[in-house]
């Protein structure tokens, strides 16, 4: 199993084990600390999974969510949330979109990634259209590793 | 605009270009990987060093214990882990050339330092019988000590007489911290700091560990690396709550051994040299105390027990960082003063007293008690170096 699968989250622990946990799943994982550090490869390849660790997030950053749902308008976000505190309600969700609430739970954040990733249509390799790769292949593409 | 545009492109050329190493490294990190939990089931053999023996000259990963009292070094053999110690301590002599010529016939290992002979390791020891004194340590509470002022002169020396440079320049070698006190005072980065360079200066590439995770990572393999490891040492108990190998908690308290000994030589006007003696030829603590020694060295054992289980209870309590764990986790104990047999079943029936926010499986002992830090260091320098 191989998917691309990006990690936005701040917390050093939250962020290690998520990228620890994923990779061991089969999963092909790149965790970000920041959405700036990863914007650009969310600009030329939107994964299929995106998780969204909105923990210690600020009320001016919670445009990002938004930003995101806009911008990767094929890719599933998980968004692990402190209900409480999210400065965005939960009415604004998008269908695309899976909310976790804590404790931060990574078996079932994986389970939820399976259930996205074997509910996706098998991909032909004829049916790859130039400019809508997936993650993996554009960089295998990009780095001439095929 | 354009300056913008080659700034944002050079930073994606530079996260690609890591991204192309980690693809094309993949494969021999998961090689190491493997190596490195097929390496934690490994028995230890170690052995102490002998006067006269050559420093080691690693051709891999090194992982070392640089505990109060020993320093110790673990490497990967084909069927074991081999690991050697040394004495944490020296003794000084004045100095003088009869005794210099002495000293190198003797194969003694010694520096020269302001008109002294700064004797190290296990040679040091001797000396101190031989002029009925202590020898004297460069490290105190598990970190260098700030009443020796050549303290980082003696550890740097005592290193060498364990390893020399590596046969492969920047050989990663990971050696083990203690986690944040949590009563008491001290700098954990200037200690992590200067060990760092001195290994830098010996050409190895250094990592730190927390020494709790270090026992996780020595006798947890089975268990995917997660659980509580629990270093108890002879100045302070390093406590790691871990999960697939991340450290998710981790503090530790500068009680232990020492505190045992100088409590209960105190409560009874015996030395604490003698407390440790006592507690070293066979302490039992599910026996019932005999005599006024025995019975202080328990009530402070318990002491100690019950405040480390108190305050894995008030740390874990008090944090939102940890996960949510699907199965019970496994607290195993390590360290010197884990040795005397009733232990395991002390901690257990502290744990009766607490309500923890992970479910605990199981207590037990480390399989090498003593070693587990040094071999767990090992396991991490395989896992994760360079």
């Amino acid at each position: 199993m191989s998917s691309p699968v990006i990690v936005l989250s701040s917390d050093n622990i939250r962020g290690t084990i998520l990228e620890k946990i994923l990779s061991r799943s089969g999963f092909d994982v790149l965790w970000s600390k920041s959405y700036y550090e990863a914007e650009d490869v969310l600009d030329k390849n939107a994964p299929l999974v995106l998780i969204f660790d909105a923990k210690g997030l600020r009320a001016k950053e919670a445009g990002l969510l938004k930003k995101l749902r806009i911008n990767l308008p094929g890719t599933v976000i998980i968004a692990l949330v402190e209900v409480d505190t999210m400065p965005i309600s939960e009415a604004e969700v998008s269908p695309r979109e899976l909310w976790l609430p804590e404790p931060f739970d990574p078996e079932l954040i994986v389970s939820k990634v399976k259930e996205i990733v074997s509910s996706q249509p098998v991909e032909r390799a004829s049916d790859t259209k130039p400019g809508k790769d997936t993650l993996t292949t554009s960089l295998k593409q990009f780095l001439k590793l095929d | 605009m354009i300056e913008e545009h080659e700034k944002r492109l050079n930073l994606l050329k530079g996260r690609l270009e890591n991204l192309k190493e980690e693809t094309a490294t993949e494969g021999s990190k998961d090689l190491q990987t493997d190596m490195a939990v097929e390496a934690s089931q490994k028995p230890i053999v170690a052995t102490e060093k002998e006067l006269g023996q050559e420093a080691d000259r690693p051709s891999g990963p090194v992982g070392i214990d640089i505990g109060t009292t020993h320093i110790a070094v673990a490497q990967n053999q084909r069927n074991h882990i081999n690991l050697v110690k040394q004495l944490n301590a020296f003794f000084t002599i004045p100095q003088s050339n009869f005794t210099r010529k002495i000293l190198k016939q003797n194969e003694v290992t010694f520096f020269e330092q302001d008109g002294l002979f700064y004797i190290i390791g296990y040679s040091a020891e001797g000396f101190a019988n031989m002029f009925a004194a202590n020898t004297r340590r460069p490290m105190e509470r598990g970190l260098l000590s700030a009443n020796e002022p050549y303290a980082v002169k003696v550890i740097n020396a005592i290193i060498h007489t364990l390893i020399q440079k590596p046969k492969n320049f920047g050989e990663t070698i990971c050696f083990g911290v203690p986690g944040a006190y949590i009563d008491g005072t001290g700098s954990v980065v200037y200690h992590e700091s200067v060990i760092k360079r001195v290994l830098s200066s010996l050409g190895y590439t250094p990592m730190a560990i927390n020494e709790g995770l270090a026992v996780v990572m020595s006798e947890l393999a089975d268990e995917a690396f997660t659980g509580i490891g629990i270093s108890m040492g002879g100045g302070m108990c390093n406590v790691c709550l871990s999960y697939i190998s991340v450290p998710v908690v981790t503090f530790s308290i500068q009680k232990a051994g020492d505190y045992i000994d100088a409590m209960a030589g105190i409560s009874v006007g015996e030395s604490a040299t003698k407390m440790k003696l006592m507690k070293e030829r066979g302490l039992d603590l599910l026996k019932e105390p005999k005599g006024r020694i025995t019975l202080a060295l328990h009530i402070f054992y318990e002491e100690l027990i019950f405040n480390l289980v108190e305050c894995l209870h008030n740390v874990l309590s008090s944090t939102d960082r940890i996960p949510k764990i699907s199965g019970p986790v496994p607290v195993v104990l390590s360290g010197g003063t884990a040795i005397p047999r009733g232990v395991k079943e002390k901690f257990e029936s502290a744990l009766k007293n607490v309500r923890l926010p992970v479910e605990i499986s199981s207590v037990r002992i480390a399989e090498d008690p003593l070693h587990a830090t040094a071999k767990g260091a090992l396991i991490k320098a395989m896992s994760e170096g360079e």
